[in-house]
């Protein structure tokens, strides 16, 4: 018979096993060995960059990291497909994301044994902090474009004063602006609105949306009664206690910042209470519908907040037509729409791409990474099929202007957002090197 | 703070179910099944490809226990192929073995349904809630609850009520001497691993609608419900039940009170009892003490 603590031995074994066996299931592969040597009698083949995406591809924030690897691919499909960038062809190596510890190994190794061009991607916050220095160590320039962390390119994320890294960008919009947008949005449109509730995940990204919002929120609305906020641990599988605690209060407004599969269960778990406006409730939801719909759902409530996400199809008045050949073309190949993780791969693959061919064309031959860099923080501007982002050299950050709004219905989208409110960079996002707070309260 | 105890009820419902298929398992074989977790997803995976082949509500209401019969098909398979095979060469084998399990059954979740999370509330939607005294409530967390008690009740009765429960622990308490009764005791194990299997798989069907699934579920299931295992008692029945009451509930009302250490108040009341009685509330292996 197994005694209580032979059993808890087991138990110990199998759980620290548990740990050990998923981080050796992240763990590095071996180094693909060097091909052997072209024999000099073949043409001279053509230039091959190799673009290493890491996020998420299993576990509950897959519904955020796989669409970013999809759109890549399919990019990286049509770009290789009308010759390459600047005449040489690209080659994906995809990567899961995991824990902070897993995704510095693997930036290491596709640094310095798969001597990437560059690295894109990465959806956590705390891995984008940990993984942005081994990039500047090493010289490889890595494009953070689904965390939403404002500081990802500073030297000292405490300290802005210390400056940005060299070869660390940001093309996507940050947490700042995603709270200020969600602010803007009920002094716009629920004038009467007395109590915020706020739902956001335990951690950083949930610490600064709860932060800038309710900053802003003092500026734009003062009378607004903003409630304590609640912390659901990321990947809460029932969010049922947190819900209670929100019917008890019947707050008029709810901002909220979890995403991935949290934000489409919280809305699931949420929505049968009747709380909710257009489900027998007064109160309105402002979050991140586009997480929702991505999971195959149908939009069950519309004139619910959607904060703008850089170019996404649901906050654009005119799809453009290279758009709409990439929002088919993705659904058709993957069977689901092109959520948030396939936009801001978007603007990491555009702005990459745009500094390589302003490289090429001012030296007439294909440029080093160094001049690639450099051609990188001087694009000015980053044009993609969405839109236009400015390049702000000072803090390496690519600023959009946003159309965040109401969602209602599309014709042939699964929503859109209308009535929405333009938002220039300059209303959303601060001045370089500046905290999201300390810009709020100069307004 | 009543609707958070009806919150802990569920988590509780779910808990107990799990914890309880566990622990038979436990109690005959002496095995703690560590691919426990698994079975559980695997009733997530099945009732999800159920439900989305009709809108149909009856069906949706019946996915989890026809998934739960599936899962319980899939549990014998894994007993008689290959648990079987390395009985009583050691706990380390059985280890490895249901160790390993968990990681085969990660690939057949990405291989069979792909590597995003799946969920499916058709079934909470359709069938909207409830308001007593101004408090709201979706029929199917009721549903839930109460479908986790008739399991609790159909499980007391077969284990203390009748012939064959008395089969199961007898086998649990000696399966030498039961062997030499003439019981078939290989078919009592496979009998307990369809029963331990079955109720995962249906605590999984259960949750589908609620919390969905992903690759990564059934590890944060068996975490939680080896914790229920040792604040029970390993191999008792009723510990499961009082220990996913009070987890579940304590939870809820955690949350609301204390929302800095909801995770770790599940842990803080593991250590209380442990250091209290370290065999556990209803301590003891066997299945039959209670």
């Amino acid at each position: 018979m197994l005694s209580r603590r032979d059993f808890l031995k087991l138990v110990g074994a199998g759980i620290a096993t548990t740990v050990m066996g998923c981080a050796q299931q992240q763990a590095p592969t071996a180094p693909t060995p060097t091909p052997t040597p072209t024999p000099k009698t073949t043409p001279k083949p053509t230039k091959e960059l190799k673009l290493a995406y890491v996020a998420y591809r299993t576990g509950p924030a897959a519904a955020f990291g796989e669409p970013g690897h999809q759109g890549i691919d399919l990019l990286v499909d049509w770009v290789n497909a009308s010759g390459g960038i600047a005449g040489a062809k690209i080659k994906v190596i995809h990567e899961d994301e995991g824990k902070p510890a897993e995704v510095v190994e693997k930036f290491k190794r596709l640094c310095l044994d798969e001597k990437v061009d560059v690295i894109m991607g990465l959806a956590s916050t705390a891995n984008s902090m940990a993984a942005a220095p081994v990039a500047e160590e090493n010289s490889t320039l890595f494009l953070s474009c689904q965390a939403r962390i404002p500081y990802v390119t500073w030297n000292d994320p405490k300290d802005p004063s210390k400056g940005r890294m060299d070869w660390v960008f940001k093309t996507n919009n940050s947490a700042v602006s995603h709270a200020v947008q969600a602010a803007y949005l009920l002094a716009e449109f629920f004038p009467d609105a007395k109590v915020v509730a706020q739902v956001h995940p335990d951690y950083a990204w949930g610490y600064d949306n709860y932060e800038v919002f309710t900053a802003a929120i003092k500026k734009l609305k003062p009378d607004v009664e903003v409630l304590e906020p609640l912390y659901p641990k990321l990947f809460t599988p029932d969010y049922t206690p947190y819900i209670t605690d929100l019917v008890n209060a019947k707050p008029d407004y709810i901002f909220t910042s979890l995403w991935g599969t949290d934000a489409t269960r919280f809305i699931d778990q949420l929505i049968p209470y009747q709380l909710l406006k257009g489900a027998g409730g007064n109160t309105y939801l402002c979050g991140y519908w586009d997480f929702y719909i991505a999971l195959g759902r149908d939009l069950p409530l519309y004139g619910h907040p959607q904060q703008g996400i850089q170019g996404h199809w649901a906050e654009l008045d005119e799809i453009s037509p290279e758009y709409e050949r990439y929002i088919k073309e993705f659904k058709q190949r993957y069977d689901r729409w092109p959520q948030a993780g396939a936009v801001d791969a978007v603007s990491a693959f555009y702005t990459w791409k745009a500094a390589i061919e302003k490289a090429y064309e001012e030296k007439g031959e294909f440029p080093t990474n160094d001049e690639i860099r450099d051609a990188m923080e001087n694009l000015g501007k980053v044009e993609t099929f969405y839109g236009t982002g400015i390049m702000r050299k000072e803090d390496h950050r690519v600023l959009w202007p946003i159309n965040t709004g109401l969602t209602a219905k599309h014709e042939w989208l699964p929503y859109t957002v209308k009535p929405k409110i333009h938002l220039e960079p300059s209303k959303q996002e601060p001045p370089a090197l500046t905290k999201g707070t300390d810009w709020i309260a100069t307004w | 703070m009543i609707p958070q105890v009806l919150n802990g009820l569920i988590f509780a419902s779910i808990l107990f179910l799990v914890t309880a298929g566990l622990s038979i398992i436990f109690g005959i074989l002496r095995i703690v099944n560590f691919a426990h977790g698994s079975f559980y997803a695997l009733g997530i995976y099945i009732t999800y490809t159920i439900t989305r082949l009709t809108k149909n509500l009856i069906l949706h209401l019946l996915s989890p226990f026809i998934a739960a019969i599936i899962v319980g098909f899939v549990g014998i398979l894994f007993e008689i192929g290959l648990l079987r095979r390395i009985y009583g060469r050691g706990e380390l084998f059985e280890l490895l073995l249901t160790f390993g399990m968990i990681f085969v059954f990660m690939d057949i979740f990405r291989i069979g349904w792909g590597s995003m999370p799946i969920s499916d509330p058709t079934v909470t939607f359709t069938l909207g809630t409830i308001s007593i005294r101004g408090l709201i409530i979706p029929i199917y967390n009721i549903f839930l609850i109460v479908t986790a008690a008739i399991i609790a009740l159909v499980l007391w009765f077969l284990i203390y009520k009748t012939k064959a429960g008395m089969i199961i622990r007898a086998t649990s308490h000696d399966s030498e001497v039961t062997s030499a009764l003439g019981v078939n005791v290989q078919r009592v194990y496979t009998l307990t691993f369809f029963l331990g299997s079955f109720l995962a798989g249906f605590a999984g069907g259960l949750m589908l609608p609620i919390t969905g699934g992903w690759i990564g579920s059934d590890l944060e299931i068996l975490v939680l419900a080896l914790v229920v295992l040792v604040v029970g008692g390993m191999g008792s029945i009723k510990g499961a039940l009082v220990a996913s009451i009070l987890i579940g509930i304590t939870r809820a009302v955690g949350i609301s009170l204390f929302p800095k250490i909801e995770l770790a108040i599940i842990y803080l009341i593991m250590v209380i009892v442990l250091l209290i009685k370290p065999t556990g509330l209803f301590g003891g292996a066997d299945i039959e003490r209670h």
